[in-house]
Parts: structure tokens; C-alpha cells; sequence
């Protein structure tokens, strides 16, 4: 296609999502992914499953890492703005078709009510002058709830999510912060913390790390639930993608629905059915090894139903270096990017279109604003572009290994990595004798039960060739080491780090990466409040393991508790377009369109203004989606999408 | 570094490579051990009379031996940084790198530094390497440790393989380019590639023996149902129940 309406940079949960509805309303769709399309072969393949995707060293190890970067490519790392950054492996998603949303652990969740409008309730509680002074930015998010819930509703289907929303819901009725801080009335209002819509498949089955976590955080009182996963639940007879968005319809209302949405299911979506989840355990990091997708993707849903259309193109190989940007017409006229499908001889080509769409996920779209427009980078006249990067609290855990006796009892290898969560902890009082903060509930996130499930990558860790001496294993103490991986567990918060303007993701001055093209630089600490999260979730997340440690299933030498590691950034990543009304203090508006050049848009986690505390996919499919419906609606409806904003309206 | 064609593997260095894999994991004194972990499977060969678990049985140096000879595309790769690193400045999104870069206040002219982010196979330095050139260098400083040494039986052999992965043994050449430990941490990670990716040559059950006795169920090719998931979930249960009575 010459030139096609929209041009849209990365197919994963946000590009892939788009381009799949823009298309399927009659737009003319060119789709550039930098990766190149690995799960190919199972789709040429005679067989339902291909057992060579089963290859921990080629997904966990193998560098150049075959999923995350493109060869030749990288980002640099610093902690504060005064430090030089240097070359790392982190802060990358995906670099494959599908992207993230390919290589994802799977964990759905949708947003709270009051994830969007943090500010406010920071505020009406005395602690946003505390954050302020602390260096935080803690913005509402300019949209409510309730405007998202039916593209939650859509999103869940096209991610097959599993789960049981009842006990969902009651986890949350039930949760010591929402008991508390539900009479005010700003909580209240923030939206419907109780969704009817049911998640489309019955929960993923209860494994024995699951049930292990479930056990101990029942008898702690943390109201356990089983994690919501994007998974065709194992023993169903296959998941029909039509049928759940046509449930999906019916709960959004006739009278409710923009134009898109009035259509039927059967004109909407296919009759593809995906397959149920054998529970090989390859998640994660692995691409899924069947055929119709048991795990859930925009490879397995959207961007196959693209491949029906005669409107749509997916490029991929397709490095994206620009955005290019007319400022006589103040429009950008296309995508510049470079073919990389043979890596050691690039070419570089030019895709025009009327609109850019961006999704590269928050680290690589903010590289490719700033490499694009002016001396500044296109989006960034206020100074905003790249910062409030949030990349959640990984690493804030407690591992723990059972007993001997449990050798071979805990089979990590079944299914996703997570199983059981629990939201008990999405807010965190300070109960610290003293404090002058005692008794404000502050944010930390959700809590899943994680097995351990790589022990090549354990193992080849514990050689540890840069570490101390006394910590490098070898002979019969690292097969000693190996054995107890085998009996191990972790339990992990997901928690939100609150965005801050310093920590930001600019151009690197100094390194490039293989074309010439400068690297990302991430700027990232942890501030005051992850701090205390530190503090107040130790005790919080032992006191699962209390019962074990009480009956001797675990001694108290085999548990520990680890803090957030700073510079594991990557699989979350969000922030540094953020979304907002004012142009002084946000990039994108409210339909994530930058308000500098209205015809590109950002559609990856990038528009996130706050972090949540749980995986967020979900909210970037379902913002795709609702992003795809306003451009759908305002050109029917004849509206120049470079004009001023106008509301979603019902057909 | 310059490529250096490493060549199949002697006669001589295949049995030094043998032995230091048994030293490096001493898989059959390991499952000997009294208070080992025993797997419920009851018709494991390497625990009937007559065999052992070890390296040598799990193939693992023939499929060292085909990892060393694949690994061209990892030397070709850093003919490509190299050349990369060489000619930076023409390799740039605009035609005038120079001026495109000072816009931005970007240095110039700016610096590769791929290798330093662990993107590229590295050797124990840090530097990038591939795999059959970085051995090539390490098997004369092999072979004269091991000569000068002359180590004979299981315990002599775990004794030198400790001592290379510390850096502690006497006989590997002072002034060798490559440290003892970093030939060793890497031959250690190429042997578990081989017997935890269940990559090597030997036949089932053989092929996942080291996950069997580590009690690791994950295999290529695994599916479970719902049900076999709630049988491990009632063991487990039980297994509990037994330390609260």
C-alpha cells in the first residue's frame, strides 16, 4: 500500500489491537514490528503442537536473546541524572510479532475504579502535599473508569481470560483498605468496583504452588482468589472468540454501543476456535507451542484475524527511526524505518500514511519521539516526553523452600507461572509506631503465588562467574543448590512504583546502537514511597508462610524476603507519554492522540499516567480499543480526527 | 579477537574433557549420597547394579563437540560488531550524522557499546567472544594444567575441577590470557545446557536423568490434564497433613 490511512509501529497489545479494529472498519492498515515473526512455523506446521518452542536455553538464556531486542540493539541505565548511563540488557518487551503480548506471564487484570483517579484520593486523605514534597507526580487519569469497562469487557474476550469475577469481587469487598477507605466519597465514585461481567473461561486449575499460596494466605486473611490468566482454560473443549465478544454485546447495551460495536459478533470476529491449555508450563517467556493459540496474544487473536483482510499489511523485520513529522503542515506524513530482514545490510524505506499510530511499548516509543520532529523530538514542546516512567516493583518477594520431604511435590512446570494473587495489599496501611505517616494507607499492589520453573537458568545462575568466590557454586554443592530450586517458591508483589519527572527514557548522547540509531536511555530510581512499601510488605508477605514455618514445612533459614531490584525494568513498562488534558504537563490527550501532532497517536502503556499495581495488558488492549472506536466513530460521523476532541457517542 | 580455527577434539583432550565434566559434576557419587533425594520411579537404569549416572553417559561431550562446531554464526556475528565499532559514522539514520546528533546535543561521534550490555556471548571478562575461538585458546592451558597435575580417580579429578572454577590451581599457567575460572564457569554452563535443555544424544529415560533426580517433572513435549493436576495438589496435601500431626 502506498499510502494507507493508518500506519501503526508494533503489534502487540496495543498496536496489534488497533490495527486489527481500524481495519476491520474499512480503514487501510499497514502494520511495522520490528521482530520477526517466530511463531511461523506453527502455523506451517501438520501438527497441533511443536514441542521445539520447549527450549528454556534459547528463551532465558540464549544472547543475543532471540525475543526481546533486535540484535545489535540495547539500552543504557542509570539510576540519578547526574550519573553516566551505561550499556544493559534490561528494559525491553518483546521484539517479535505480537510483541509483549506474546512472551507476557499472562496476568489479567483490569484497573480499580480508583487506579484512575489516584490523585484525588491522595488528596481527600492528606497525602499528596507528602508525595509532592517527595518528588512524585501523581496525576487522575483524565478518563474514568466507567468509560473503560466496556473496552475491559471486549478486551477480556480477546484475551480469553479465566478467573471467577464473583470471587474476584468479594476478594476486593473484603479487603482491609477497601472496608476502610470505601465510605469516603470520592472512592465510591470512582467507578463500578464490582463488574457482573463474567470472565470468559472458568478459572485455570489450582496447581500445588497455587494451592500452597492459597492455603497460607487464607489462614493469614488475605482473601485469596485464582489469578486471572489470558489462557483458554485447560479441559475446555476450545474457546470461541465470537461467542464471548457476542456476551461482551449484550452486557455493553443496544442503546449504549458506538457504531463498531452495533455490529453483530458474527460480522465482528471470526469463527476461529483456539485451543484449551495443555499446561506444558512453557509460559512466560516462551512462546506458546500450540498451534491455535491456547495462550493468549495478539498473535494468536487479533493479528490473525488481520491476515483475513484485504485492507491490512503486516511488515515485520521493520525497525522504525522516525516519525515523519511536516511542521509547515503540522502533520506527520509517515513512518521512516529501516528493513532489517537481513540484519547485516539494512534498507532504509519510507511508509507514508494520513495517520501514525505508535505502540513500541514506553521504553522504545519514547526513543522513537525523540529521534523524530524537531531538535526536541516530536511531542516533547513541554518538556514531558519520557518521563514518569513507571516500570512496577519487581523482585519484591519472598522465596522460600520447603522441606526435603517435599522433593517433587511442588511441579512448577504446570502451567503459567503465577496461580493464586490476592489483592489484600493493594493499599498498604502504615501501622510503623511513630510514623508520622501512621494510619494513611499507601499503594502497593497485587500478590501472586510465582513457581519456579527454569532450573537451567537457576543453575547457570548459581556458577554466578562475576559474583564472590563463596557465593560460586560448583560439583556436588550446586547440585545440592539445584535440588532445592526444585522445592522452592516465591510469593511477588506486583507493586506500583509512583511516577516521578526524573525518572525518564530519552535519547542516549553517547551510544548507538547497530545502524547508528542512539539508544534509549532509562533513568529510573526508587523514591520515598517504594521505600516504605519495602518496609510495611516484608512482614506482610512472610506472614503467608507463617502456618508452614509454624509445622516445620519450611524452616525459618529457608525463606527470605527481597526487596525491589531498581534495575529489573522491562516486562512493565509505562509512563512517558502520559496521558492528560493540559498540554503543559502531559503528552497525549485523552484519545492518546500527542497534542502537538494530532494525527499520531500512542496506543502502548506509554499513555498510562499512573502504574497500577498489576500487569497491565489488559488496560492497554482495552484502550486500543477505545482509542480505535473514537477514531471509527468521529469519521463516521464525518469529524476530522485533527480536530479538537469530541466524545465517544453512542449509533 | 581473531578467529582461531579450533578444530575437532583430540583423542587426549576428549578424556581430559570426560573426566573434568565428572569432576565438575559428580553425578554418580551425588546420587550415592545416603540422605539423597530417591525419585519414585522405580525402573530408573543408572540406579540398577552395574550402571552409574555421569556426564560421560548423558553424552554431554558429544554434544559439546556439536555446540563447538555450530557456533560459527556467534564469530561471524562479532565480525559484525567489529566492523560496526570500525565504521560508526556511516552508519546513521541521516545523511549528515554529524549535524543530526549536535541538534540533539548528542556527542559526536558516538560510541557502540553493545558488548558492554551482555547482548553479545561473553567470555568470563566480559569480553565478547565466540564460543570455539574462546576454547581454542583454553585447551593448552587445559591440557598443561592437567599434564603437570596428572590427576587419577573421581576425587582427583572433583579436587582440579574445584580448583580451576577458583582459580586455585597451581598448574594452569600463570601467564595465560584466560583464567582457570573462566574456562571452567563456562564448560559448566555448556554441561548444563546439554543435560537441563535435555539437548544431549542419550536415550530416554538417560536424557532427563538430571531432572529426574532433582525431582524436576518439566519435559518437552508435557500436557496434563485438569486431573493430574488435582492428584499432585491432593499429594501435596497430604504430604502437609503429615507435619501438622
Amino acid at each position: 500500500m502506498d499510502k494507507p490511512d493508518f500506519v501503526v509501529v508494533g503489534s502487540s497489545g496495543g498496536g496489534g489491537t488497533i490495527s486489527w479494529l481500524l481495519a476491520k472498519a474499512g480503514f487501510s492498515v499497514v502494520v511495522l514490528e520490528q521482530g520477526p515473526d517466530l511463531a511461523k512455523a506453527l502455523d506451517e506446521s501438520q501438527l497441533p503442537y511443536d514441542p521445539s518452542l520447549h527450549d528454556e536455553y534459547r528463551y532465558r538464556l540464549q544472547r543475543p536473546d532471540p525475543k526481546r531486542r533486535l540484535r545489535g540493539d540495547y539500552n543504557t541505565f542509570r539510576k540519578t541524572a547526574t550519573e553516566d548511563a551505561k550499556p544493559f540488557s534490561n528494559g525491553w518487551t518483546g521484539s517479535v510479532l505480537g510483541g509483549g503480548s506474546v512472551i507476557w506471564g499472562t496476568w489479567s487484570f483490569r484497573a480499580l475504579p480508583i487506579d484512575f483517579r489516584l490523585a484525588t484520593h491522595f488528596r481527600a486523605n492528606q497525602q499528596l502535599d507528602k508525595l509532592v514534597q517527595d518528588g512524585y507526580a501523581v496525576s487522575d487519569w483524565p478518563i474514568a473508569y466507567s468509560e473503560m469497562e466496556p473496552f475491559y469487557n471486549v478486551a477480556e474476550t480477546l484475551l480469553a481470560v479465566n478467573g471467577d469475577r464473583v470471587a474476584v469481587n468479594d476478594a476486593i469487598k473484603h479487603a482491609g483498605w477497601f472496608t476502610e477507605l470505601s465510605g469516603q466519597p470520592h472512592f465510591r465514585a470512582a467507578g463500578e468496583w464490582f463488574p457482573r461481567f463474567p470472565f470468559p473461561c472458568p478459572p485455570y486449575p489450582r496447581t500445588p504452588v497455587g494451592d500452597l499460596i492459597y492455603q497460607g494466605m487464607d489462614k493469614a486473611g488475605y482473601h485469596p482468589v485464582a489469578l486471572p490468566t489470558g489462557i483458554v482454560t485447560p479441559g475446555m473443549g476450545g474457546y470461541s472468540t465470537r461467542d464471548a465478544i457476542a456476551n461482551a454485546l449484550k452486557a455493553w447495551g443496544n442503546g449504549q454501543r458506538p457504531s463498531f460495536w452495533q455490529q453483530s459478533a458474527e460480522t465482528i470476529w471470526s469463527d476461529r476456535i483456539r485451543d484449551a491449555c495443555t499446561m506444558c508450563g512453557f509460559c512466560g517467556e516462551y512462546l506458546c507451542w500450540g498451534k491455535n493459540g491456547p495462550k493468549s496474544g495478539t498473535r494468536a487473536s487479533s493479528l490473525k484475524e488481520l491476515q483475513d483482510l484485504p485492507n491490512a499489511e503486516v511488515r515485520t523485520n521493520a525497525k522504525a527511526v522516525e516519525v515523519i513529522y511536516d511542521d509547515t503542515l503540522n502533520r506527520a506524513t509517515g513512518v521512516r524505518y529501516l528493513d532489517v530482514s537481513h540484519p547485516g545490510n539494512p534498507r532504509m524505506r519510507v511508509q507514508s500514511a494520513r495517520y501514525v499510530i505508535v505502540s513500541c511499548g514506553a521504553v522504545q516509543t519514547a526513543r522513537l519521539l525523540s529521534m523524530s520532529g524537531g531538535s526536541v523530538g516530536l511531542g516533547n514542546q513541554s518538556d514531558q516526553l519520557g518521563r514518569y516512567a513507571t516500570f512496577h516493583l519487581f523482585g519484591n518477594s519472598v522465596t522460600c523452600t520447603l522441606a526435603e520431604s517435599f522433593q517433587g511435590y511442588l511441579h512448577g512446570e504446570f502451567g503459567a507461572t503465577g496461580n493464586t494473587a490476592s489483592f489484600e495489599h493493594y493499599f498498604v496501611k502504615d501501622e510503623r509506631a511513630g510514623s508520622p505517616t501512621a494510619g494513611k494507607w499507601w499503594k502497593a499492589g497485587t500478590i501472586v503465588s510465582t513457581a519456579k520453573k527454569n532450573p537451567l537458568e537457576n543453575a547457570d545462575g548459581k556458577l554466578n562467574p562475576y559474583g564472590p568466590v563463596d557465593k560460586r557454586l560448583i560439583g556436588r554443592p550446586l547440585l545440592t543448590a539445584m535440588e532445592r530450586y526444585a522445592r522452592s517458591l516465591e510469593l511477588r508483589l506486583t507493586g506500583d512504583d509512583l511516577p516521578r519527572p526524573e525518572n525518564r527514557v530519552d535519547l542516549d548522547p553517547k551510544y548507538v546502537d547497530e545502524y547508528g540509531i542512539p539508544v534509549a536511555r532509562i533513568t529510573r530510581n526508587l523514591g520515598p514511597h517504594e521505600q516504605l512499601m519495602f518496609e510495611l510488605m516484608g512482614p506482610k508477605l512472610l506472614k503467608v508462610f507463617d502456618y508452614y514455618r509454624q509445622i516445620k514445612a519450611i524452616n525459618d533459614a529457608d525463606i527470605k524476603y527481597n526487596p525491589a531490584i531498581v534495575e529489573l525494568v522491562g516486562d512493565h513498562q509505562m509512563g512517558t507519554c502520559r496521558m492528560g488534558d493540559d498540554p503543559a504537563r502531559s503528552v497525549v490527550d485523552r484519545f492518546c492522540r500527542l497534542h502537538e501532532a494530532p494525527n499520531v497517536f500512542v496506543v502502548d502503556s506509554s499513555f498510562m499516567p499512573t502504574g497500577f499495581g498489576l500487569n497491565p495488558m489488559v488496560t492497554v488492549v482495552a484502550n486500543a480499543l477505545r482509542v480505535g472506536t473514537w477514531i471509527v466513530d468521529q469519521t463516521k460521523r464525518g469529524v476530522d480526527l485533527d480536530r479538537p476532541l469530541e466524545p465517544i457517542q453512542a449509533a | 579477537m581473531p578467529s582461531q580455527a579450533s578444530g575437532p577434539l583430540t583423542d587426549e583432550l576428549r578424556e581430559i574433557l570426560v573426566n573434568l565434566a565428572e569432576g565438575l559434576f559428580p553425578l554418580a557419587r551425588w546420587v550415592a549420597e545416603p540422605t539423597k533425594y530417591v525419585p519414585p520411579q522405580s525402573d530408573l537404569p543408572w540406579r540398577q547394579a552395574g550402571q552409574q549416572l555421569t556426564p560421560k553417559r548423558l553424552g554431554v561431550i558429544e554434544f559439546f563437540e556439536n555446540l563447538l562446531n555450530g557456533s560459527a554464526a556467534e564469530a561471524e556475528l562479532l565480525a559484525r560488531w567489529a566492523q560496526v565499532d570500525a565504521q560508526l559514522a556511516k552508519m546513521t539514520p541521516d545523511s549528515d550524522l554529524g549535524r543530526w546528533r549536535a541538534a540533539r546535543k548528542l556527542q559526536v561521534p558516538p560510541s557502540f557499546g553493545l558488548a558492554q550490555s551482555a547482548n553479545v556471548p561473553l567470555d568470563g571478562e566480559g569480553k565478547p567472544v565466540a564460543r570455539a575461538d574462546f576454547y581454542a585458546l583454553c585447551w593448552p592451558l587445559l591440557v598443561t594444567a592437567v599434564a603437570g597435575r596428572q590427576p587419577a580417580g573421581p576425587d582427583a579429578w572433583e579436587a582440579l575441577a574445584l580448583e580451576l572454577f577458583n582459580d586455585r590451581c597451581p598448574q594452569w599457567p600463570i601467564s595465560a590470557g584466560v583464567k582457570s575460572s573462566t574456562f571452567a564457569t563456562q564448560f559448566a554452563k555448556d554441561l548444563l545446557y546439554a543435560m537441563l535443555d535435555m539437548r544431549t544424544p542419550a536415550s530416554d529415560p538417560w536424557r532427563f536423568a538430571l531432572l529426574i533426580e532433582l525431582g524436576e517433572h518439566r519435559r518437552v513435549g508435557n500436557a496434563y490434564t485438569p486431573e493430574d493436576v488435582r492428584k499432585t495438589v491432593y499429594a501435596l496435601r497430604a504430604r502437609l497433613s503429615e507435619y501438622a500431626t
